[in-house]
């Protein structure tokens, strides 16, 4: 195996997959197919009866009849009718089945906040198009020529901002709706298209198909006059979203101008690229910085850390409890030097290894990001409010999937922020902003200070690849922390509750800086090697068993598992020891 | 493929799947769940891989009778026909756009508290989807389906020599764009 192929397995073993097939999915597809291949033609016998039919006239006459019935039949079920007074899907695909340029209005419901967000949608071509929203803010996405991008323009404001991708190409960005329903026409074996009949829609005559899908339902209303759509709604529980386009215009003339990538006279443009950029970008549009950083937890208590960053891998962090941090990652091997200004005592922790680069989260850069795609991180203006002593505007960023939950206030004049709020579960203010601070570069030194006891701490290099023997030595570990009781769970969130509670029951009130050392060591490949394990349940068919259970018991099984690809299982017991079972033999 | 909770050849259901529902059953079952997770490898997206998932076996109904071989030429035969639905459905580039746009937002939001895995995930996801679609099939068979390179060979119509130096390549472009953005991790 080369280095780069160990490298790849190593990295993604470090990764769970939400893999696991779902038996719903597995039960219903078999029931398709189950359909599907029943009516399967069998090309010789299908041959043979046609021959059958052609040679008997009384049968070929008769077959002829049941051939117009069918046909009847099916012309009804499907919508069509004869005297053209109602609508076939087919025709309708017949009027969209080509792009032309059109317009629609989509009224989206969020079902987790009753919300709506109305916007009228303006598809020049395959390439561009205009958004309009009910509160003026206007988005022009323009993938016609390179660098592609999207204009956004606050009326109110006069501001304009021109979001590039410089990593993408010219691509054709409106398939949307419409290509949804050419899909339908094109995969009827997946697409059950329903003739819901003659319906009255906001003042047409229409016909009403319905398409259920697995996990959505399309209901489109069709003017019969004309064949193209009035109305189209999508039902999507899984999104929580319900989607209602109206308003359709189709070949309107529209004013090229308004896809223009220029903003209008009077707006103020700035530009925003949209790139990660790398480290050296990254470091190189740091500002120098101190804010406050307040936590409160669930359980009431509070947290108060002044954060000093002068760069994104350097930071001092200094505590109201009187514990300062010191973290440089900015050479190799990356250090952290911890201080309790109480005690007079200091912790060096060093690291090889090279995996640690970055101490200080690039809040900029995620408000930054959130505000130029504010649909993409779902960003609500919350307007204009006062703030520790400042005019400020305020937006909340909860994060396309609630992984963000920021709010932000800004100056209106520098555009800094005065003041951000995370609430998710525990709550995280951060105040008292300074920006492009000039440091003394003493507060970052990695020296204790005088009268300081130093304790240094070498930590091993991160474990590329975890193996069976680091899952034991994790066992070993935590039933030594635990006074000799394996752990109740493998989960680490159960662990670590199961620590806290073991301490206090205990009385111990600190892990000294070589336990910690110890503890992180014997856990992190722990953890990669029980991820892995559990990131296949059915693979590895792993089974814990351990609660209760004394290091040292030879006769208990705490775990089992199947190693890829074995027969056999890898059983562990209270002394630690493995032996290869057969699946027989296993613990009841 | 599935093969361990079955000591009966497979290769006599195949003759017999497409005239004997019971017998396809038989294959279906044992070949579902790989299916399935080589299109969630490739998609990275739960619903669009069961959906392609289907689009794949709905596919073997409409052949299998055209279909000659044993039990393990059948099992490089659904890879290839997944491999084709996968691609076809990646061909579509808004949707492409979409997959690579969800990752780069979930790459961009790795600072807001989130755990290694996810992260890594998000990474993962954002570089493969940049290889090209035969570079993504040769990465996923091989490390996650395990397949030999014999076997990807035969599911891709080349030659071993071939899938190894493309492999290597796409490995490389992996290396590169990962490294490039654990860096700023």
């Amino acid at each position: 195996m080369t280095e780069n192929e160990k490298l790849f397995k190593n990295f993604i073993e470090s990764i769970e997959f939400d893999d696991t097939p779902e038996s719903g999915h597995r039960d219903r597809l078999e029931d398709d197919l189950l359909t599907a291949l029943s009516k399967q033609p069998r090309r010789e016998s299908t041959m043979k009866t046609w021959r059958i039919i052609m040679k008997n006239r009384t049968i070929r006459f008769a077959t002829a009849a049941i051939v117009l019935i069918a046909a009847t039949l099916t012309i009804h079920h499907l919508g069509g009718s004869p005297d053209g007074t109602s609508v076939t899907f087919a025709q309708v695909m017949d009027q969209i089945r080509e792009f032309r340029p059109y317009a629609r209005t989509q009224t989206t419901r969020y079902h987790h906040t009753d919300k709506t967000v109305v916007r009228r949608f303006m598809i020049l071509n395959r390439y561009q198009r205009r958004e309009e929203f009910s509160d003026g803010m206007i988005r022009i996405f323009d993938y016609s020529k390179e660098p592609v991008g999207m204009l956004q323009l606050n009326p109110d404001t006069k501001r304009a901002l021109w979001k590039t991708y410089p990593d993408q190409q010219t691509m054709p960005i409106n398939t949307d709706t419409l290509d949804t329903l050419r899909r339908f026409e094109e995969r009827p074996d997946i697409y059950k298209v329903e003739d819901r009949g003659v319906q009255e829609m906001d003042g047409h005559t229409t016909q009403c198909f319905q398409v259920p899908g697995e996990n959505n339902v399309y209901t489109v209303w069709v003017d019969i006059e004309t064949k193209l759509p009035i109305r189209i709604e999508l039902e999507h529980p899984k999104f929580g979203q319900t989607l209602i386009m109206t308003e359709f215009d189709f070949d309107p003339i529209f004013d090229k101008t308004q896809f223009d990538r220029i903003p209008p006279e009077g707006y103020t443009l700035s530009e925003y690229i949209s790139k990660d950029g790398g480290v050296s970008g990254q470091t190189s549009g740091f500002r120098p910085r101190v804010y406050t950083s307040t936590r409160l937890g669930t359980d009431g208590s509070k947290t108060v850390c002044r954060m000093l960053q002068p760069s994104i891998d350097r930071c001092r962090r200094e505590y109201d409890n009187g514990q300062t941090e010191i973290y440089d990652y900015s050479q190799q091997p990356a250090k952290a030097l911890m201080l309790d200004t109480k005690k007079k005592q200091a912790v060096l922790e060093t690291y090889p290894g090279g995996n640690r680069k970055k101490i200080n989260i690039e809040l900029l850069r995620i408000i930054e990001n959130a505000e130029a795609t504010p649909e993409l991180y779902k960003a609500e203006d919350r307007g204009i409010q006062p703030m520790d002593g400042h005019t400020t505007q305020c937006t909340y960023i909860p994060g396309m999937h609630n992984e963000i939950l920021f709010t932000i206030w800004k100056d209106v004049e520098t555009g800094l922020p005065v003041r951000i709020e995370q609430k998710r579960g525990r709550t995280l203010i951060m105040t008292d902003f300074e920006f492009d601070v000039a440091f003394d570069p003493n507060l970052f030194e990695m020296e204790a200070p005088e009268g300081y006891t130093l304790t240094e701490v070498t930590y091993p290099a991160k474990v590329v690849e975890s193996t069976e023997t680091h899952l034991i030595e994790g066992l070993r570990f935590l039933a030594k922390f635990l006074g000799g009781v394996f752990p109740k769970a493998l989960e680490w969130p159960k662990i670590q509750q199961q620590m806290r509670t073991y301490m206090q029951e205990n009385n111990v009130e600190e892990i000294s800086p070589v336990q910690l050392k110890d503890l992180r060591a014997a856990i992190e490949p722990f953890n990669k090697y029980v991820g892995r394990l559990r990131s296949s349940p059915k693979s590895f068919d792993l089974h814990y068993i351990g609660d209760g259970v004394c290091l040292g018991e030879a006769d208990t099984v705490i775990l089992w598992y199947r190693p890829e690809g074995a027969s056999s299982y890898r059983v562990i017991y209270g002394d630690l020891r493995v032996e290869d079972t057969a699946p027989e033999d296993l613990p009841k | 493929m599935d093969n361990n909770d079955e000591t009966a050849d497979g290769s006599q259901f195949i003759g017999r799947g497409s005239r004997e529902p019971a017998a396809f059953v038989r294959l279906y079952r044992r070949h579902y769940d790989a299916v399935f997770r080589y299109c969630v490898h490739r998609l990275f997206e739960r619903a669009t891989a069961e959906d392609v998932t289907s689009e794949v076996f709905l596919k073997v109904v409409e052949n299998i009778q055209r279909f000659r071989g044993d039990e393990p030429q059948f099992r490089n035969w659904l890879y290839k026909i997944a491999t084709n639905a996968v691609n076809n459905h990646l061909r579509k580039s808004a949707r492409r756009n979409r997959l690579l746009e969800s990752a780069r937002e979930q790459t961009n939001n790795r600072a807001a508290d989130c755990g290694e895995s996810p992260e890594r995930l998000a990474l993962l996801k954002e570089a493969m989807l940049s290889l090209k679609p035969r570079y993504q099939t040769i990465i996923t068979l091989r490390f996650f389906e395990k397949l030999k390179l014999t076997e990807i060979a035969e599911v891709l119509g080349s030659r071993p020599g071939t899938v190894r130096s493309q492999m290597a390549r796409a490995l490389d472009k992996l290396r590169i764009r990962i490294t490039s953005a654990q860096q700023e991790v």
